[in-house]
């Protein structure tokens, strides 16, 4: 959890959907969907925050080098819609990367220092299933689902996913 | 294809009635095939490369029902589950890993431990 802290201060200077193919999936919010970034004097290194894929709940930071493959921002609804009416069998399913750097919806956190992070906590629960990152008028929320990790921010993906786990028990914002 | 309906409630009863004296069957959602190649190193299949699964899919999902008739009943637990808004069933399989299920049967995922915080959140099903 130590590497969450390392993020504060950091500039955002390129940043990115990584996606599992949603084949088949009925709901935006089972989408596996998490953001990677890629920091201001760290331009080889994409940082992505994301769930434990070993036990789906725990916030987790792993490190990629730049993908060779890319989808655009243009090419982002469009496929995610294709891939979930699950009509085309010859698509290769497996994980995609979005590049989201001119996404007007995303324009609050491109450019910009992250200010702070906060962990998602079940009160009298120690494990945080999820984090906070804030930014001065924006913030990325990143949760666990079904078999995977969703994500929100302030314009996108607005999925109200945290309310599943409000069923637990209070949710507290504990910060870094 | 996605067994729902009566499909559904049959492999839910199998799961529920069979104990371990008969086989038991996973049930599939439309999703399925997605989660099912996304987790063929926890069940057993890796080293394929993902156009390799793409046409396993039958392989993987036979895998998925062997992995669920090696459960160890007295361990299962039923409970919350990220993303799922009824309660899921958590089983744990004799050779170390978690299947997560809906009450029905159906396929969510499987992780390579025998704990986590939604297990831990969870009661016993017996």
């Amino acid at each position: 959890m130590t590497e969450f802290k390392e993020l504060i201060r950091k500039i955002v200077d390129k940043l990115y959907l990584v996606v599992w193919s949603p084949w088949g999936e009925e709901n935006v919010s089972e989408i596996d969907i998490s953001f990677g970034f890629v920091f201001k004097n760290e331009p080889n290194k994409l940082c992505i925050v994301s769930v434990d894929k070993d036990e789906l709940w725990s916030p987790h930071i792993s490190f990629e080098s730049l993908p060779e493959n890319k989808y655009s921002w243009e090419d982002f609804h469009p496929r995610i819609k294709m891939w979930m009416n699950a009509e085309d069998q010859n698509l290769m399913i497996g994980k995609e990367y979005y590049e989201v750097t001119n996404s007007e919806l995303l324009n609050n956190i491109i450019g910009n220092e992250i200010e702070g992070i906060e962990f998602l906590k079940i009160e009298g629960n120690p494990e945080p299933f999820g984090v906070k990152i804030l930014f001065n008028d924006d913030y990325i929320i990143s949760m666990p689902n079904s078999d995977g990790n969703t994500v929100e921010t302030k314009a996108f993906n607005k999925t109200d996913s945290i309310e599943n786990f409000k069923q637990i028990g209070n949710v507290i914002y504990s910060r870094l | 294809m996605a067994i729902s309906g009566i499909g559904a409630i049959k492999a839910g009863l199998l799961y529920f009635g069979a104990a371990n004296t008969s086989s038991q069957v996973l049930s599939w959602g439309n999703n399925a095939k997605g989660h099912l190649i996304k987790h063929a190193d926890e069940l057993g299949l890796g080293g394929y490369s993902l156009q390799q699964l793409q046409r396993m899919i039958p392989q993987l999902r036979s895998a998925a029902n062997q992995l669920y008739n090696n459960v160890i009943p007295s361990l299962t637990r039923i409970g919350r589950w990220g993303g799922q808004s009824d309660d899921v069933l958590m089983h744990i399989t004799n050779n170390g890993k978690m299947m997560v299920t809906k009450q029905n049967g159906e396929f969510i995922t499987v992780i390579n431990k025998t704990s986590n915080n939604w297990y831990q959140l969870a009661r016993p099903l017996k």
